[in-house]
C-alpha cells in the first residue's frame, strides 16, 4: 500500500508559500522594496499594500518578497557551501579511515564545540558586517555536521560486500566513492541538508536581527524585525509578516527533514 | 480546636509583621538609589582622554573644575569661589574655595595647576586645541591660581568648564577606570556594560548632599528594553529617549516626560578630504539633495527643529537664522551640479553609529533621498567603539551622522571646524573660516555676533557638513522623581533629583 507521507508534503507545501513569492521578486515586485515614500508610513494592510507599509512608507509585502531573496539565497548558499567541504572531508575520513579520520574528526569536534553563533560574531568583528561575512560564518559553522554525517555513513557503507565486490573487481577508490557509496549515503545528507538550512535561514536572521548580517535598505526578514521592534506596539504588522516568513520556512525545512527521514525507513 | 485558631492568628500576624518590617527597609533602601538608563558605556574617566558624551554626562556628577555652568547656561563658581579677570583680558585669577577630593585630600592649587598643565599639553590630552590660549598656569599664595592667556580669549571660562579641564590630584594614577574628583559623586563600582554605580560623597564644598545615595547608571542599548524596565520601575530616568519610543511613554499616569530643547546639531558629515567630496560642487549637491522635512518626520517623530547652521536655535545670541536659503531643498539643482562636476554615478559609504537610533534611521533617510539625485550610497552600521576609532579619530569615511553635543560659547562649537583642529574630524578646510574663529576670540558684543555670522555662513555655503536639526530632547522620569534640570550641555545633574 502507497502512504502519504504527510509531514514532507506539508513542509514542501509551507517552503512554497514563501518561496514562489520570492522567486517572482525576482522579476517584479509590487512596489520598489527600498524606495522610501514618508507621506504613506505604518499604512495599515489594505487592498494596495496587502502586507502595509513599514516606518519609511516602504510596501511591506514587496520587502518580504524581496528580503526572501537575499534570507534564502544566503541560506542556501552557506548550506551548499558546507556540504561540498564538509561532505567531502567526511566521505574522505569515513573511507580511508585511520590518521586522516583521527586528524578531521578532532578538527570537526573542536569547531563543533564552538559556539557557531560566537564564530559568526568573531567574523563580523574581524571582517565587518555583509552579506558575504554572514555567507561564509554560516558554511564554516556547517562544514563540521557534514562532515560527522558523512564520514559516519562512508564509514558503515565501506565495509558492506557491494563495496567489497567493486574492490574485488579492481575500481578505483574515486569511483566506489563517487557511483557507489554517495548515492547510498544522498538520503542521510539530504535529511541533514535540510535541517541544516532551517538553521541557517534562522542563523542568518539572527544575525541580521542583531544588525551584523545584511546592511540596510536592502530588505532581509531578520532585519526589518529589528526594525520593526521599535514599533511592533503601533504598527503590528511590520513585526507579523517578516516573523510569519521566517516561521513558515524553518518549519517547513524541518517537516521535509523529517519527511525524509521518514521515507527512508 | 481553639488554641490551634489562636496559634494560627499568632503565626499570621507575625508573618505580616515580618514582611511590613522588610518591606520597610527594602523601601527604604529603594528610597535612596536612582536608577538611570545610558544607552553606552563611557570611554574613559581620565579627563585628558575622554572624547566620548556618553562619558562627561556621567563625569559631570564626579568631577569639577574651577568653573561649571549652570541649567541656564550661565557661569557659576566650582573650585574656584570667585575669580578676577584684569583690564588686558589676559590675567585670570582665580580664589579656591576649600574642597575635598573623593580620597580624602584637600584641593591644592598645586592639583589645578597640574590638571590644567596637562589638560593643554598636546602629548597627554585629546583635547588640548582647547586651551592652545593658555600660556602659563600657576599657584600663587592665599590658595590661588593664576591663568595668563596669550592673548585675550573670550571662551575661556566656557572651556573651563569642560570635563577637559577637570581637576584631579596631581598624583592620581589610573583614572581611566578609577576618577577621583570632587563631585557630589564618587565612582564606586564599574561593570562594563552593565552598570556604573555613583555614590554620594560626604564631603563636597557645598556642604550638601545630594537626596539620593546610590545613583546607577545602566548600560541599556536597547531603548525597548529600558522603557519596559521605566514602566515596571527598575528604571527611574531615561535622558535623551529616542522620539520613536514617545508613543511607549505618553499619557502614561506615573511618568512624566520633559521635552528640552537639546542644543544638539545633528549633522551629516562629510569628509570633506575624500577626492570627490573635496569638490565643493559636489558637497553642495548632496546639501541641496538632503530633505529636512521628512528626516524629522521619519526619525524623530516631528520632535526636531531643522537647523542650516553649525549653531542651534537653542544659542539665540549667536545663532545665524538667515542661511535656509542658501542651498535649499532642491534635487533637480543637486543632480545639475553632480553633472557639472563629472560625478554622475558617485558611490559613497555611509557610517552610522548603531547605538543611535535617530542617527541610523536619519541616515537611511539621507541615503534614500541621495539615491534620487543618482550618488550610491552603502550603509555600513558600526558599533560606538568602532565609529569612534575609524569616523572621529582616524577620519576615514565618506559620510556619517552624528550630534555635535551641545556647548555653552559659540567658538567651542565653531572652532572644531579649523582646518588644523583636532576635532576637525570633516577634513573642513577655509583659510577665511579660520581667520574669522581667530578674530573671534577677542571680540566682544555686536562685533563677535557679527563674525560668527559669517563664520556660520561659510560652513552652509561651504558645506562642512549638512547640518539636519536640533532634535528635542525628550527625559523620561518616573513621576515620583523631581528636580530634572535640563542644561544647554550634555550633561545628567543627578545631585538635582530628589523624591
Amino acid at each position: 500500500m502507497r502512504q502519504r507521507n504527510l509531514p514532507l508534503w506539508t513542509g514542501v507545501f509551507f517552503i512554497a508559500i514563501v518561496a514562489v513569492p520570492t522567486i517572482i521578486s525576482l522579476f517584479c515586485t509590487p512596489f520598489d522594496p527600498v524606495v522610501m515614500d514618508l507621506d504613506v508610513r505604518f499604512q495599515p494592510p489594505s487592498s494596495s499594500n496587502w502586507f502595509g507599509t513599514d516606518q519609511y512608507g516602504r510596501d511591506l509585502f514587496s520587502r518580504v518578497m524581496a528580503g526572501g531573496q537575499t534570507s534564502l539565497a544566503i541560506s542556501a548558499a552557506a548550506v551548499g557551501i558546507g556540504m561540498a567541504i564538509g561532505g567531502t572531508l567526511g566521505g574522505f575520513a569515513g573511507y580511508y579511515g585511520k590518521r586522516w579520520d583521527e586528524l578531521l574528526m578532532r578538527l570537526a569536534e573542536a569547531f563543533l564545540a564552538f559556539p557557531s553563533i560566537l564564530l559568526a560574531l568573531l567574523a563580523v568583528t574581524i571582517v565587518g558586517p555583509g552579506k558575504a561575512t554572514v555567507l561564509a560564518a554560516i558554511a564554516i559553522a556547517n562544514i563540521p555536521v557534514f562532515m560527522k554525517i558523512t564520514r559516519a555513513s562512508f564509514l558503515q557503507q565501506s565495509k558492506f560486500e557491494y563495496v567489497l565486490a567493486a574492490q574485488a573487481l579492481g575500481a578505483s577508490d574515486w569511483r566506489i566513492m563517487a557511483r557507489h557509496i554517495l548515492p547510498n549515503s544522498l538520503r542521510m545528507i539530504l535529511v541533514q541538508a535540510s535541517a541544516s538550512f532551517a538553521g541557517a535561514l534562522l542563523a542568518e536572521a539572527s544575525l541580521s536581527y542583531l544588525g551584523l548580517g545584511v546592511q540596510p535598505p536592502e530588505p532581509s526578514w531578520g532585519r526589518m524585525l529589528r526594525e520593526a521592534q521599535f514599533y511592533g506596539g503601533r504598527a503590528p504588522w511590520t513585526v507579523a509578516f517578516p516573523g510569519i516568513a521566517i516561521a513558515l520556512v524553518v518549519l517547513g525545512f524541518n517537516l521535509v527533514a523529517d519527511g525524509l527521514r521518514i521515507k527512508g525507513k | 480546636m481553639r488554641s490551634k485558631t489562636v496559634w494560627k492568628r499568632v503565626f499570621e500576624i507575625s508573618l505580616l509583621m515580618l514582611m511590613l518590617v522588610g518591606g520597610t527597609i527594602l523601601a527604604a533602601a529603594k528610597e535612596e538609589t536612582i536608577n538611570i538608563a545610558v544607552p553606552t558605556d563611557p570611554d574613559s574617566f581620565d579627563p585628558t582622554r575622554s572624547v566620548a558624551a556618553a562619558t562627561a554626562e556621567i563625569a559631570f556628577n564626579i568631577y569639577e573644575g574651577l568653573v561649571k555652568s549652570t541649567p541656564d547656561g550661565q557661569l557659576t563658581g566650582a573650585l574656584a569661589s570667585h575669580w578676577e579677570i584684569d583690564s588686558s583680558q589676559t590675567v585670570y585669577t582665580f580664589y579656591l574655595r576649600e574642597a575635598y577630593f573623593h580620597n580624602g585630600t584637600q584641593v591644592t592649587a598645586d592639583d589645578v595647576v597640574n590638571a590644567l598643565d596637562r589638560a593643554r599639553d598636546p602629548q597627554i590630552s585629546q583635547r588640548a586645541g582647547n586651551y592652545q590660549a593658555i600660556a602659563s598656569v600657576h599657584a600663587q599664595e592665599g590658595n590661588q591660581v593664576v591663568i595668563t592667556l596669550k592673548e585675550p580669549y573670550a571662551p575661556l571660562l566656557y572651556e573651563l568648564t569642560e570635563l577637559a579641564a577637570a581637576v584631579y590630584p596631581k598624583d592620581a594614577a589610573g583614572l581611566d577606570n578609577r576618577p577621583i574628583g570632587t563631585g557630589p559623586y564618587k565612582l564606586e563600582e564599574w561593570r562594563p556594560n552593565q552598570y556604573i554605580k555613583l555614590t554620594r560623597f560626604d564631603r563636597h564644598w557645598s556642604g550638601q548632599q545630594p537626596f539620593f545615595r546610590d545613583v546607577y547608571f545602566r548600560i541599556m542599548p536597547d531603548y525597548n528594553s529600558a522603557v519596559i524596565s521605566l514602566k515596571t520601575g527598575n528604571i527611574d530616568l531615561i535622558p535623551r529617549l529616542e522620539a520613536s519610543f514617545l508613543h511607549q511613554v505618553e499619557n502614561t499616569p506615573n511618568l512624566a516626560v520633559h521635552a528640552d530643547p537639546m542644543n544638539l546639531v545633528q549633522l551629516l558629515a562629510i569628509n570633506n578630504a575624500r577626492p570627490a567630496l573635496s569638490d565643493l560642487k559636489v558637497r553642495q549637491a548632496i546639501a541641496m539633495a538632503v530633505n529636512r522635512d521628512q528626516i524629522i518626520v521619519g526619525a524623530a517623530w516631528g520632535q526636531g527643529e531643522k537647523l542650516y547652521s553649525g549653531l542651534s536655535p537653542a544659542m539665540p545670541e549667536f545663532y545665524n537664522a538667515g542661511l535656509e536659503n542658501l542651498l535649499p531643498y532642491d534635487p533637480a539643482r543637486a543632480q545639475a551640479l553632480l553633472n557639472d562636476a563629472g560625478y554622475a554615478n558617485l558611490e559613497l559609504t555611509m557610517t552610522l553609529p548603531a547605538p543611535y537610533p535617530l542617527h541610523v534611521q536619519t541616515g537611511e533617510i539621507i541615503a534614500d533621498q541621495l539615491r534620487r539625485v543618482g550618488v550610491n550610497v552603502r550603509i555600513e552600521i558600526v558599533e560606538w567603539g568602532t565609529w569612534l576609532e575609524k569616523v572621529y579619530t582616524q577620519r576615514d569615511y565618506d559620510l556619517s551622522i552624528v550630534g555635535l553635543t551641545g556647548k555653552l560659547d559659540p567658538h567651542t562649537i565653531l572652532s572644531r571646524y579649523v582646518s588644523t583642529n583636532s576635532r576637525n574630524f570633516t577634513n573642513f578646510n577655509s583659510a577665511e573660516f579660520d581667520r574669522l574663529i581667530n578674530e573671534g576670540i577677542s571680540a566682544s558684543g555686536p562685533e563677535r555676533k557679527s563674525i560668527y555670522d559669517q563664520a556660520q555662513e561659510i560652513l552652509a555655503r561651504e558645506v562642512a557638513a549638512v547640518f539636519i536639526m536640533d532634535p528635542l530632547q525628550l527625559n523620561v522620569l518616573n513621576a515620583e522623581i523631581k528636580g530634572w534640570q535640563s542644561y544647554p550641555i550634555y550633561v545628567i545633574d543627578a545631585a538635582a533629583l530628589y523624591k
